[in-house]
């Protein structure tokens, strides 16, 4: 019964880190800074 | 003939081919295989989300659960728990990278056209049998819940996806995802509402001898790894959800639709859970099993039978429909293309829309032959196909992403070596009866691991500075990524 409870509490903790940690990396900021370079399929540099 | 969930069925496919149509009007390349990289958050959650729920997931987690209680934690669902936390992380390096396919990463990464193409190749066929195999689940459910013939059922669900997939590609593909996940979600919180009635309000009373990790598949704790292993690989490198991030607007998106998408996927694993655990105290021991939710449903009838009908046959579909438009894609763009450098986009669309067409007519081809010739090894040869995904794509792609030192060599050995240090210890096992010691897995990930690292410290670095910034760069989040 306990082992039950204790697998579910593991799997709902498991479950819901991805929303917390998406929502924290998703507020690390930094300051703005220049477009990057874009790139093709083949990796090559494009205007 | 049950005319009453017939009506529900034929409704339900008119409105998944309208949205197919819809889709038609949106005609570009990059709409086909990206959706415009313009998804914005409730339809990327509401794709992920549908992918990922499979009729593997509403038949048959429900009936392993039902067999062998909560050792369905340790099989399945902590692993795929590791999966979503493993793709959040991943998220906004793959939406920076900007690629059109996944297998497209090792030519960007390694400047390797035959990595490309192996994993294309691993990609697609392993799509084909996962297509299949479904095809078969959902005639199967159509066959006992509606009452239609098994053949018709599956011809009827293949020929609906494979023309609204054909038609609108990827745009398509996620507004049905989009309607498909809300009806899976209604469909299992309504099954465990009625399950939970049913047993007079008492659905956390759960039986001791339900309550053991150790039973089913989980035998010892070397399995836990066994299956850990392979929950976790198979949903970190599935290409469906690491091709979403390509069609997310933005950075903050592709991160969020595994966040959300894993919390919607969450309720709907506890649901299982605890249906799986009433049921058995519902129905007869003969109806537990893969059988137990379709047992249920009927016996209920009503409004809960058509909500469950419903919910597996989008399970089935927006699984099924993911899986041919990569195929179709991925055959487009990192085979066929690899020979024609020199197509267009127009011409590259036609060629995908015409591929993804034979690949469904093919795996319905291949899914009526398993039905008529009544063949049961489809499903052994998808979890051998399935596996081989996972080692021969989980090391060498994040080893790719996330390791400076990789070199083309050492992905190359790290891919080869993981599809056969799976697939020969497997096929030795099921075909020849030979003995080998541990899960075939822990070949396929060990070799796949020690070849990437071993010949990439033996040999040289590529040396290419555009190589070098796009995948170790800054990292930094631009303005226009967190604009939104």
């Amino acid at each position: 019964m306990t082992q039950f409870w204790l697998a579910t509490a593991l799997f709902v903790l498991l479950g819901l880190t991805p929303v917390v940690l998406a929502t924290v990396l998703n507020r690390r900021r930094s300051a703005p800074t220049p477009a990057r370079t874009r790139h093709d399929d083949q990796g090559r540099t494009t205007p | 003939m049950n005319y009453g969930y017939l009506t529900v069925f034929v409704a339900y496919l008119l409105v998944v081919l309208a949205i197919g149509v819809w889709g038609w009007r949106r005609e570009s390349y990059d709409g086909y295989t990206v959706a415009e990289r313009n998804v914005g958050l409730p339809l990327s959650v509401g794709t992920f989300f549908a992918t990922y729920i499979s009729s593997a997931t509403v038949v048959g987690f429900v009936g392993y659960t039902t067999l062998s209680g909560a050792a369905i934690y340790p099989t399945y669902f902590w692993g795929f728990a590791l999966g979503w936390i493993t793709l959040t992380l991943a998220a906004a390096r793959m939406r920076r990278l900007g690629l059109r396919t996944v297998p497209s990463l090792f030519e960007a990464r390694h400047r390797s056209p035959k990595l490309r193409g192996f994993s294309a190749l691993v990609i697609v066929v392993a799509f084909v049998f996962s297509v299949m195999t479904q095809l078969v689940a959902g005639s199967i459910v159509l066959n006992v819940v509606v009452g239609i013939p098994q053949v018709l059922g599956l011809v009827l669900l293949a020929v609906v996806l494979t023309v609204y997939t054909v038609m609108g590609g990827l745009v398509s593909v996620i507004r049905t995802d989009f309607l498909q996940g809300g009806l899976i979600l209604l469909g299992v919180l309504a099954a465990l509402a009625v399950v939970a009635s049913n047993v007079g309000g008492d659905i956390f009373r759960i039986e001791p001898e339900r309550a053991q990790l150790f039973a089913g598949s989980i035998g010892s704790t070397v399995d836990v790894v066994a299956f850990l292993l392979i929950a976790w690989g198979g949903v970190a490198a599935q290409p469906y959800y690491l091709h979403r991030f390509f069609a997310a607007r933005d950075v903050f998106t592709a991160r969020q639709m595994v966040g959300v998408g894993a919390v919607l996927a969450t309720v709907t694993y506890l649901a299982i859970v605890f249906i799986g655990m009433a049921l058995p105290s519902l129905l007869p021991d003969e109806q537990l099993g893969d059988s137990a939710i379709m047992f249920f449903g009927l016996s209920e009838g009503g409004l809960l039978g058509s909500l469950l009908l419903v919910g597996i046959i989008c399970a089935v579909q927006s699984t099924v429909d993911s899986a041919l438009h990569l195929a179709g894609v991925y055959t487009t763009e990192d085979i066929v293309a690899q020979f024609r450098p020199a197509m267009g986009q127009q011409s590259k669309l036609s060629v995908a829309r015409a591929i993804t067409a034979v690949l469904g007519v093919v795996c319905m081809a291949g899914a009526v032959y398993f039905v008529v010739s009544g063949g049961e090894f489809i499903v052994t040869l998808l979890n051998i196909w399935l596996g081989t995904l996972s080692s021969a794509l989980l090391v060498p792609l994040y080893g790719s992403l996330l390791w400076r030192r990789a070199t083309p060599a050492g992905a190359i050995c790290s891919s080869v070596g993981g599809f056969l240090g799976y697939f020969v210890p497997l096929s030795l096992i099921e075909y020849a009866g030979v003995g080998i010691p541990g899960n075939p897995i822990f070949y396929g990930f060990g070799i796949s691991l020690l070849a990437l690292v071993a010949v990439s410290l033996g040999t040289s670095p590529l040396a290419d500075r555009d190589v070098e910034e796009r995948f170790f760069g800054t990292g930094d989040i631009t303005a226009e990524e967190v604009s939104r």
